[in-house]
């Protein structure tokens, strides 16, 4: 996946501001006709979870989702990744992350360490759900 | 009785390609269940293993969340805007 580094300095941003929460979110851009996939911008979501939870736990609403896709469709972009951050924990994608994981969207993953931003990875669900794949992210300028 | 159930993107790589299934049944639990004897490779995305469908699908008639009205018994009929629709969730460790 191709990126611009504004997409990776909002996500980081959000998932900072979101801190002690989870921050989540969506990446909007454009598929290529080489099969690589495009962000070039960032849409940010409610979490849902309520109080502590959101510590641990991220929820985007079935009803955003829609309100998402009709936004990116109304710049002529598409929904291609969903972020959240982990905040003290590893930019690696959890049991529960792969118990709720959707197909086909990247899942860039931000760690955030006492409020602080660090690294951040990709992620793609395998078909049959076994696991997630680790996917290449080329940040352009 | 035929309707039309849109699909979304990410499901998409396994109605070949298709936005829109046309299926058979009275209710929504009825087309999903046809949709997966359609597709058996979409089972494992909508469905758990303990046969339980997954609390990330939702399905919206006519712009309503069926979770709000009867679930998977709510009623359906030809004309009716049906979608299915991923709500989006994970977290971290622990």
């Amino acid at each position: 996946m191709e990126v611009t580094s504004l997409v990776i300095r909002e996500i980081k941003e959000h998932g900072a501001r979101a801190y002690p929460f989870e921050a989540c979110g969506f990446v909007l851009g454009h598929f290529k006709n080489s099969g690589l996939v495009r962000g070039e911008k960032t849409l940010e979501a409610i979490n849902s979870r309520q109080g502590e939870k959101r510590r641990r736990r991220f929820n985007i609403e079935a009803e955003e989702f829609l309100a998402a896709e009709r936004a990116a469709q109304s710049q002529g972009l598409d929904i291609l990744a969903i972020y959240h951050s982990h905040p003290d924990h590893p930019a690696l994608p959890s049991a529960n992350d792969l118990e709720k994981a959707l197909p086909f969207y990247r899942y860039l993953i931000v760690k955030v360490e006492n409020g602080q931003a660090k690294e951040l990875s990709c992620w793609l669900l395998a078909n049959d759900r076994s696991g997630f794949l680790k996917q290449e992210l080329t940040i352009l300028p | 009785m035929s309707i039309a159930l849109k699909i979304p993107t990410a499901l998409r790589g396994f109605t070949d390609g298709l936005n829109q299934v046309e299926l058979e049944g009275d209710t929504v639990g009825e087309l999903l269940k046809k949709l997966i004897e359609k597709y058996p490779d979409l089972t494992t995305h909508l469905y758990d293993e303990e046969g339980l469908l997954r609390s990330f699908v939702n399905v919206f008639v006519d712009g309503t969340n069926v979770k709000s009205l009867e679930g998977q018994q709510t009623p359906v009929k030809e004309g009716q805007s049906i979608m299915l629709v991923p709500a989006i969730a994970g977290g971290n460790f622990g």
